[in-house]
């Protein structure tokens, strides 16, 4: 199976006032493969965002690349230009965020936001067959009576409907991977399970990376997972490996946090301490000063990406055997 | 079963939205009853536009009531004013859900917790006050040096618990915390979870947890009270409400929530259509336009909240004891 | 929308009817006898006894105030002290003027102030904007008064490329000739006014652009491949434009009798320098009714501008 995308020792960071780098992002190395679903999950500040936003680099201004790179379909997107990158979002990656209320322009109708990127990328269209794509689109992610819904504006639709339409117009030119960052995080319980089952549904049409911090979505929708912290990849593989046997103790320790349906009475476990800020990065294992099974070594040196599976690899001392490797099991 | 604590008996809320004499009204919270009993957890789960957040404000007093009563240790304190009312207010506290909106940020966190002392007048001495809220502080599990220290140096659960620390400062017998740990990430969360927990055994404190996330509200209640476009639907003992499910909301909510290692062996229920609007509700059944059960009575006759076994009240026509018989239980 | 409509004109009404008894009460109520503020006390004694009988003022306080009502229904402000004229003649004399020199200072300051504000929110922080900061900084606090008698002194007096006042050289020529010939004469106040309006409407627009663009729907738009200069005018123009719309009515409606010291300077026949005249000359059925016409064109203008906002904005124009 081909790479759609593939992330190489990807770094990136920012400059401060004072000139001063900061790194955000440290070695990301990940692909996502034709037909795959991809769930990339952490908390606040692991940087999970920033890596959905470089795909298409919509980073915001003021953001450095440090290293590495982004493929896809084995060309570097770092190095494509404007008009490259024009050219893929919207018809071969697409993306859906976060908040449906505030990311469909106010002053435009439903019909002309979808239909939008059919314009920009099929200059010749005619208005009519915009249209019924359009159409034919807002069914497909089930939208009631279409026709009348083409002409009305935003402010007209709940939350679970305007996801909706976003979904739509991300689909409208059949992208090879659609990008969504927490695209049910701002719904309520029952529209998210709409929405979840909207998205199984077209997950068969290409590839997925889907940006959570909810484990129980990534583990209904994706195939594979990559688990970040601090703006490292922590674990990454096969989902069901990953969930079954959790390596990382980052991992283990918040698949131990979420409360489920079934953990009544037994007292959480928690992750000592709270997640680093940028310009408190530890020098090794960013993880480490929270870790309960670290070692000396970890604070001083960052460990490699180790093999612990069929598809599941592990960033930690503790499963690298290798020569050198200062923790010797 | 302990002694009540709280009486609410009929609360009735609606927000008037007419313009120019046309009589619209929201109705946010519809003629809710139920007790609270001393050192319970009462869990309430609901959706946007359920009514809970209104209700938790209606029982503080923050707003006035369109009608009904609410009772505390058997004095009737709905709408009173003057020095009871002070008494009263101190009894009950609230969390509140945005750690990062309900500090001050340009106050010491250390007066922010101090002030309710002062203005209530509890303790006169500057020192002890100081002393008292570094008592607190030591309570929630910070240091009691971080007085001095204003509110954007701290992140989201240490400003949570900061929140926390100021609603014990009048030592309440009752908390009321409103989605009080929803802002946070998973493994913060589990914190402030089991820091709530611990809370209660050490102050003998009372609570209701008002949240959206049935698996964090299943953790740490022992009843749960399920609200839909302001009416109670369903009340009953944790266990019941997930062993002996009755409501068809209920039944939907549980199922909508995504679980890890779920996969394939949940079934889901897919609740079809929005949330409606409180304005104007139906006749019947408010959960008729999206039940999957409905039946004709049930969108013309309205259900009444029913105890169909030991405390375990249901609002829905087919409810019985055994278990609903449409729902397959 | 139609409801929208409706409400606003209600509202409009009610404004104005206020403002109106408003500017009543404060003539009657002054300090001094009503009959010298409103009646020449140089007028003959039968002219005076037949003006008093008209403008009732031997009457009590509230039928004076039905007929002030009426006489305001006919058109009838009352008669100038200077002039003896009719006030409303004087007014829609000067009137076009006035108006004449603010649709010129509109239209500049929007196709100037719009593009340039437009351009300063998309390099927000490099030097041009810095720039242009700096100089509509300075175009805010210059004193109007001082920046005529500048504009004067440099182009009628020193380099004599303009004219020195009025609307026109008399005698008045006729056709084309008189329209260049007017034309001449209003670069200057215009300049004058548009230098102060036109750094409110390019900070407005600035700022308000980037505020817009800071919005997710615009990162949806970038998503979706679309150019840059396109997300500027199809996206992010019609929300940014709200606030700058918003100022301009206001601006246009207090420029009709706010430019009162750049139509004074430049002997120019608004209505600004028909106020100033009338408080020299202590002309109160003139300045009485200039407020009155003040009061509506502030009014019409403010209907105007959110007419306009709600039809730009589907959320006001389709919930009214």
């Amino acid at each position: 199976m081909n790479n759609i995308i593939e992330f190489k020792n990807f770094r990136m960071g920012f400059k401060d006032e004072s000139g001063n780098e900061f790194n955000l992002l440290d070695d990301i190395s990940f692909e996502i493969k034709e037909g795959v679903a991809l769930g990339v999950v952490g908390e606040s500040g692991c940087g999970k965002s920033m890596t959905s936003l470089s795909v298409l680099k919509l980073l915001p201004s003021g953001v450095t690349i440090q290293g590495g790179d982004i493929l896809y379909k084995g060309d570097s997107i770092l190095d494509m230009n404007q008009e490259q990158m024009e050219d893929i979002r919207g018809k071969d990656i697409s993306m859906i965020f976060q908040e449906p209320m505030t990311a469909l322009n106010p002053v435009h109708t439903i019909g002309f936001q979808v239909g939008e990127a059919l314009k920009v990328h099929f200059p010749g269209m005619k208005n009519s067959e915009i249209k019924a794509n359009v159409l034919e689109q807002l069914e497909l992610v089930g939208i009631p009576n279409p026709e009348t819904r083409y002409y009305q504006y935003p402010h007209q639709f709940s939350g679970g409907m305007r996801q909706r339409v976003m979904i739509a117009m991300a689909l409208i030119c059949n992208p090879k991977l659609l990008i969504a960052d927490e695209p049910t995080t701002a719904l309520d319980v029952t529209i998210q399970a709409q929405v979840l089952e909207l998205m199984k549904n077209i997950k068969q049409k290409g590839s997925m990376m889907l940006v959570t911090h909810n484990l129980g979505v990534v583990s209904e929708l994706c195939d594979e997972i990559v688990v970040m912290y601090a703006g490292c990849v922590v674990e990454r593989g096969n989902i069901d490996e990953v969930f079954e046997n959790p390596k990382h103790p980052y991992t283990k320790g918040l698949m131990a946090a979420v409360p489920s349906l079934n953990s009544k009475g037994k007292e959480l476990y928690t992750i000592p301490g709270i997640v680093p800020t940028v310009k408190n990065f530890e020098k090794g294992c960013r993880f480490s000063p929270r870790c309960e099974e670290r070692s000396e070594a970890c604070k001083g040196i960052k460990p490699e990406l180790t093999r612990v599976g069929d598809n599941h690899f592990v960033e930690c001392w503790k499963y690298n055997n290798s020569e050198g490797s200062p923790c010797q099991k | 079963m302990s002694e009540i604590i709280l009486d609410i008996q009929n609360l009735t809320k609606y927000f008037d939205i007419g313009s120019f004499g046309t009589k619209k009204y929201v109705h946010a919270v519809e003629d809710v009853s139920f007790e609270l009993h001393k050192s319970e957890t009462l869990g309430i789960v609901g959706e946007s536009g359920s009514g809970k957040s209104t209700l938790a404000r209606l029982i503080l007093g923050l707003i006035p009531v369109t009608s009904g009563k609410v009772y505390y240790e058997g004095d009737e304190i709905t709408g009173v004013k003057g020095k009871y009312a002070s008494k009263v207010r101190s009894d009950i506290q609230m969390v509140f859900q945005d750690p990062y909106a309900s500090l001050n940020p340009r106050i010491k966190i250390g007066e922010s917790i101090a002030e309710p002392i002062i203005v209530n007048k509890l303790i006169k001495n500057k020192k002890d006050v100081r002393l008292r809220v570094e008592e607190l502080l030591n309570l929630v599990g910070l240091q009691p040096e971080m007085y001095d220290r204003y509110p954007h140096e701290f992140s989201g659960g240490q400003r949570q618990r900061i929140g926390i620390a100021r609603a014990l400062s009048l030592n309440p017998k009752v908390l009321i915390c409103d989605e009080a740990v929803s802002a946070l990430d998973v493994s913060v969360q589990a914190q402030v979870l089991n820091l709530f927990n611990r809370l209660k055994d050490e102050l003998n404190l009372t609570y209701i947890f008002i949240g959206h996330d049935l698996s964090v509200v299943k953790y740490i209640s022992n009843r749960i009270l399920v609200m839909y476009l302001g009416e109670i639907m369903e009340i009953a003992n944790t266990e019941d409400i997930f062993i002996n499910t009755q409501h068809p909301y209920t039944k939907a909510l549980i199922s909508a929530i995504p679980e890890v290692k779920s996969k394939g062996i949940k079934e889901r229920i897919i609740l079809k259509g929005d949330i409606p609007s409180p304005v104007n509700p139906p006749e019947g059944c408010r959960f008729y336009s999206r039940c999957f059960k409905a039946q004709d009575k049930c969108g013309k006759t309205h259900p009444e909240l029913r105890e169909i076994d030991t405390d375990h009240f249901v609002r829905c026509h087919f409810s019985e004891k055994g278990g609903n018989k449409w729902l397959d239980i | 929308m139609a409801r929208y409509i409706t409400k606003r004109l209600l509202k409009a009404f009610l404004i104005f009817f206020v403002s109106i008894t408003i500017t009543f009460f404060i003539i009657r109520f002054m300090p001094s006898n009503p009959v010298d503020l409103l009646i020449d006390p140089k007028m003959g004694p039968e002219v005076q006894e037949a003006m008093m009988e008209e403008f009732g003022l031997d009457k009590t306080k509230g039928e004076q105030y039905i007929i002030f009502l009426k006489q305001l229904l006919q058109g009838n402000l009352g008669t100038s002290f200077k002039s003896r004229e009719p006030v409303s003649q004087v007014i829609m004399q000067k009137l076009p003027w006035t108006l004449l020199l603010l649709f010129i200072v509109v239209i500049l300051s929007l196709a100037v102030g719009i593009p340039i504000g437009v351009y300063s929110a998309k390099h927000r922080g490099k030097f041009s904007d810095k720039l242009i900061n700096i100089v509509v900084m300075v175009g805010i606090s210059v004193f109007v008064p001082f920046l005529a008698f500048l504009f004067l002194y440099l182009f009628s007096y020193y380099f004599k490329l303009l004219p020195t006042g009025g609307a026109y050289t008399p005698p008045p020529a006729k056709g084309i000739r008189y329209v260049i010939d007017v034309l001449k004469h209003a670069i200057l106040p215009s300049l004058t006014l548009f230098t102060a309006n036109v750094a409110s409407i390019l900070m407005y627009t600035r700022n308000s652009m980037i505020d817009v663009l800071e919005e997710d729907y615009i990162r949806t738009a970038y998503s979706k491949g679309v150019k840059e200069n396109k997300v500027i005018k199809v996206h992010a123009l019609k929300n940014a434009m709200i606030p700058t719309i918003t100022v301009t009515g206001l601006m246009m409606g207090s420029m009709v009798g706010g430019a009162v010291m750049t139509e004074s300077i430049f002997s120019w026949p608004g209505i600004g320098r028909l106020i100033y005249d009338s408080v020299s000359a202590l002309d109160y059925p003139v300045l009485q009714g200039s407020f009155i016409i003040l009061a509506l064109s502030v009014i019409i203008m403010n209907i105007i501008t959110d007419l306009i906002i709600a039809w730009i904005d589907p959320r006001i124009k389709l919930e009214g």
